[in-house]
């Protein structure tokens, strides 16, 4: 009896702990559900979005007020658009809002930064922005201090 | 003659309109302000032109070509929101007199740098464009500069912002001007120490 007891004990707290971890991947992988009434959607242009995924937090302020719903390539600017689901509770975003990705926490997980800006217009539904900053690709970026570096001697 | 008038018009009209979606249009008013440059620049090297003319000459070419009260609300970022009227302005004016030393300090380390343009720029949408450019200097690789322009009714093309080898100059104003927000403890007190000492500063 005790035993039994015992061996259930065990097994429900082997279950919690697989539950744990499971929300504990979901949270950090940003695949959780916002939960939200309504959303609607904001594309960015960006040169470059390397390590940048759907489902990537979308924040202002460290707030996260959304997510990427998808990323494709512009064939017109030779650039990367991305879409996002953005929360309907945070729809005073002005027509100068700027785009950042930015990198958060020690696994380097990308997301996308907003920055409102001093426009008196908010961005509407299937607005784009265009005032963005790509992701920093480090080859590129140790190619160029080389390159001055060699040219500076 | 009414005929005539309604075509002159018609014509004008369309010009207008055309003007915020012509890829050529876009790049125009950017190979006006260089090339006026260099002749400034040559002028300036054979000694018929002064340090501050030249600085003068080059801030009168430029002012037409960007769109102060837009960069202005740019930079102060959500912060204009919550700024007056009156700071707004105040704000516009420091940003252009910053502008002003920034082309001076510019000038001083000019070592023959080539801003090489493309033919057309890229309509993003209408009134909104951006032209990819870069800047070559002797013996350095050359830097890709990206020109974001805006169409104003009145004005045409002007320059709204400037991404420099991938570093959005508009976005890191902006920043900066947060930075002087927290360190003053107020909107005025950010646009009283904005200046281009301040900003290259931080």
């Amino acid at each position: 009896m005790y035993s039994r007891r015992l061996e259930l004990s065990v097994g429900a707290f082997v279950l919690l702990g697989a539950l744990c971890l499971a929300f504990l991947a979901l949270e950090v992988s940003g695949l959780t559900q916002t939960g939200d009434a309504g959303s609607y959607r904001l594309s960015a242009r960006f040169d470059n979005v390397a390590g940048l995924t759907t489902r990537a937090k979308v924040s202002a302020a460290g707030v996260t007020v959304g997510r990427v719903v998808g990323i494709r390539y512009d064939e017109t600017t030779a650039g990367a658009i991305v879409d996002m689901e953005i929360s309907q509770d945070f729809a005073q975003f002005s027509e100068d809002t700027s785009a950042s990705i930015l990198t958060a926490g020690l696994l380097g997980e990308k997301y996308i930064g907003l920055m409102t800006g001093g426009d008196p217009s908010n961005l509407k539904d299937g607005d784009v922005i265009y005032d963005t900053q790509s992701a920093i690709v480090l080859e590129e970026l140790i190619g160029k201090f080389l390159l001055n570096m060699s040219s500076d001697k | 003659m009414k005929t005539w008038f309604a075509g002159c018009l018609a014509l004008l009209l369309s010009i207008n309109v055309f003007a915020d979606s012509d890829p050529k249009a876009v790049v125009e008013p950017l190979k006006i302000a260089r090339d006026t440059f260099y002749q400034d620049v040559s002028k300036f090297k054979e000694g018929k032109l002064t340090e501050e003319e030249l600085v003068v000459r080059i801030s009168e070419q430029f002012a037409p070509l960007i769109n102060d009260r837009t960069v202005a609300l740019r930079v102060m970022g959500r912060f204009a929101r919550q700024a007056t009227e009156a700071e707004r302005d105040r704000f516009t004016d420091r940003l252009e007199s910053s502008l002003v030393d920034a082309y001076a300090r510019g000038l001083a380390a000019y070592g023959g740098e080539q801003l090489v343009l493309p033919e057309e720029g890229v309509i993003l949408k209408p009134g909104r464009a951006m032209v990819e450019a870069r800047l070559e200097s002797p013996g350095r690789e050359a830097l890709p500069i990206q020109f974001a322009l805006g169409f104003e009714k009145d004005k045409g093309w002007m320059v709204e912002n400037v991404v420099i080898a991938g570093i959005n100059l508009g976005l890191t104003l902006r920043n900066q001007f947060a930075d002087l927000v927290q360190s003053t403890g107020s909107v005025s007190g950010a646009i009283d120490s904005w200046s281009f000492e301040s900003v290259s500063a931080n």
